[in-house]
């Protein structure tokens, strides 16, 4: 299988404080929602801003067979998107301002732009609160309206991060599946940091868990998740499980005594 | 927030909705300018001579109409004065609009960041210290030493960020420890001077616009004409800057650049603007929300309306400082604070509540 996105000797940090450290991925196909895992400081967030080409890195970067750090920032931010993972600001400009703004410094075409906008709002159901000020809007609102400014853009690669942290349950479900749908529909793959892993063996595809910066497993949710892998990177006795409906979920039965981890 | 912003009907497209909440706010706009012309007007018209609107508006069209001293009257003071308070209302307001945006704090003003402090002091250093030699007249050096201290405070500023990148809290921090500096300085030369040096430069630091001609209007005019081109190439990235810093990174937007381009910007209209009226208070920091207020954040009609109600403030401001106390001409940096103060206290509880 040709993947989508292959990443080789990838470093991100200075040379004296490396966060991530030559790590490699492969893999990945259109359309699938990687969820990147690991514990508090692991460099998930790193890794993200480093592909969005917000730190400065070194090694390579492979998108569709075109190598991404020998690109401009620009051409570089219309292939891939990051979403912070802080909310778009609780500003009075509307939602829709919002993503028009950002979409201007692209190079997209103004009617284009109203077309998409037209249709990612749609796809989101968020057509209501186009013409709102982003500081009537609630959490998990303004979290739609930042996926909406990724969307219209059209990107090949996604990086989220942890977009679901200050959302309540039903906003953590809606954001995920609201990805999930356009991944499949557009073609693209997600790379999404998460601290939820229930969120993550549910809505994704594969999982990388990452600890101390460093590659820990990369592959399907719940033959990742293994008890071994749980102990070694959260310092926690848990396994997966499939409930009565059949979803897997991650059963902690306690914390890992300090001197096995 | 403004009216016209309902949902859109159901047949309408988003960007049909979005078009008309475009049109509203530039009625809105319109209806700023024609509120600034009506206040530069009646402004026009107060003064101590019996010279009505008419009287005025004709002897502009035919001068002849016009006895000697009226001449003076219309062309010396009341339309210079009236049109340093558009310009000076017009620069703090833009200069408030664009630092708040760069400073992500709605609280920011051009004051902010001590170029203010740095025009009184360089006033102070022109009334306390002997410059007989340079042969040039006081009225010259006052405005002349405010606007090079002025400047060479944002200098400073814009070296500091350029050095240290620094981070918009540095900024501020950094600005407030100048303001203090620059006070203190102020205070040390006042420690120094005589009774009537001392009276001086307090009045000075009132502001006031009865020291206008038009050499002083030409310049200020002609910075903001250089100012206005970068503004406005900058006006999408700006509003994008407000949709979130991290997210207009991302999408390539050079935020660094673009807030050295602010805070240069901001700089010179405020150097100007101090330099030639004293300071003003609340100008720069009220006319930004008024403008918030009724037009929203898009940049494109956010910097124009704070411009403008800076403008509306300051010509309200000239008119309130000839009429409150007959045959008196209140220094002009009095009346914007006491009609600054509730409004800004205002401000702060809105947003307190909005929190």
């Amino acid at each position: 299988m040709n993947s989508v996105l292959d990443v080789e000797k990838f470093s991100v940090g200075y040379r004296q404080a490396r966060i991530i450290q030559s790590l490699s991925l492969s893999g990945f196909s259109r359309g699938q929602l990687i969820a990147v895992v690991g514990p508090n400081g692991a460099g998930k967030s790193t890794l993200l801003k480093g592909l969005a080409g917000l730190e400065k890195t070194s090694g390579s970067v492979t998108l569709a067979g075109e190598e991404l750090t020998q690109l401009s920032f620009r051409e570089r931010a219309s292939r891939v998107a990051y979403l912070p993972q802080s909310l778009p600001q609780p500003t009075s400009l509307t939602a829709y301002e919002s993503v028009l703004s950002l979409c201007r410094a692209t190079a997209i075409p103004l009617a284009e732009l109203e077309k998409r906008i037209e249709a990612v709002f749609n796809e989101l159901e968020i057509t209501h609160l186009a013409l709102r000020p982003l500081q009537e809007l609630s959490g998990g609102q303004r979290q739609m309206v930042g996926l909406a400014q990724l969307l219209v853009r059209e990107p090949e690669l996604l990086l989220l991060d942890e977009p679901t942290s200050a959302l309540d349950l039903r906003w953590q479900i809606q954001v995920l599946a609201a990805t999930r749908r356009l991944l499949e529909r557009k073609g693209s793959l997600a790379l999404v940091a998460l601290h939820d892993l229930n969120l993550a063996l549910r809505f994704a595809d594969q999982m990388l868990v990452l600890a101390k910066g460093e590659l820990r497993a990369l592959g399907a949710p719940d033959t990742v998740m293994t008890s071994k892998i749980c102990r070694e990177t959260y310092g926690v006795e848990g396994r997966v499980e499939n409930c009565s409906r059949g979803y897997p979920i991650m059963i902690v039965d306690g914390l890992t005594e300090m001197s096995a981890i | 927030m403004e009216a016209s912003l309902n949902p859109p009907a159901e047949q309408q497209t988003l960007a049909a909705a979005y078009r008309q909440s475009v049109r509203g706010r530039r009625l809105l706009l319109l209806l700023l300018i024609l509120a600034v012309i009506a206040s530069f007007l009646v402004d026009l018209t107060l003064g101590a001579s019996n010279l009505g609107l008419m009287d005025l508006l004709i002897g502009l069209g035919s001068p002849a109409s016009l006895t000697p001293g009226e001449k003076v009257i219309l062309w010396d003071m009341r339309l210079p004065f009236a049109v340093m308070a558009l310009l000076v209302g017009a620069a703090l307001g833009w200069a408030g609009s664009e630092i708040q945006t760069a400073l992500n704090n709605p609280l920011a003003s051009p004051f902010t960041l001590g170029i203010s402090g740095a025009a009184t002091l360089g006033a102070a250093t022109a009334l306390v210290l002997d410059w007989g030699f340079t042969g040039l007249a006081q009225t010259t050096l006052i405005p002349l030493f405010a606007f090079v201290f002025a400047l060479g405070c944002s200098l400073v500023i814009q070296l500091v960020a350029r050095r240290f990148d620094a981070s918009i809290e540095m900024l501020v921090l950094f600005g407030i420890a100048l303001f203090f500096t620059m006070n203190a300085l102020v205070a040390l030369l006042q420690f120094y001077a005589d009774a009537d040096t001392v009276q001086q430069i307090v009045f000075w630091t009132l502001g006031s616009v009865t020291r206008a001609n038009w050499d002083k209007i030409t310049l200020i005019a002609v910075l903001m004409g250089l100012c206005l081109p970068f503004s406005i190439r900058s006006l999408w990235a700006m509003t994008a800057l407000r949709a979130g810093e991290l997210q207009a990174r991302s999408l390539g937007i050079d935020i660094k650049r673009l807030r050295l381009g602010v805070l240069l910007r901001v700089s010179l209209l405020t150097a100007v603007a101090v330099a030639f009226v004293g300071e003003i208070g609340f100008v720069g920091l009220v006319g930004p929300h008024i403008a918030r207020l009724l037009l929203g954040e898009d940049h494109r009609f956010y910097i124009p309306g704070s411009a403008l109600a800076g403008a509306l403030i300051m010509s309200l401001a000239s008119i309130l400082s000839k009429s409150l106390i007959p045959g008196v001409i209140l220094p002009l940096g009095i009346v914007t604070a006491l009609v600054g103060i509730p409004l800004f206290m205002a401000l702060i509880l809105r947003r307190q509540k909005l929190l």
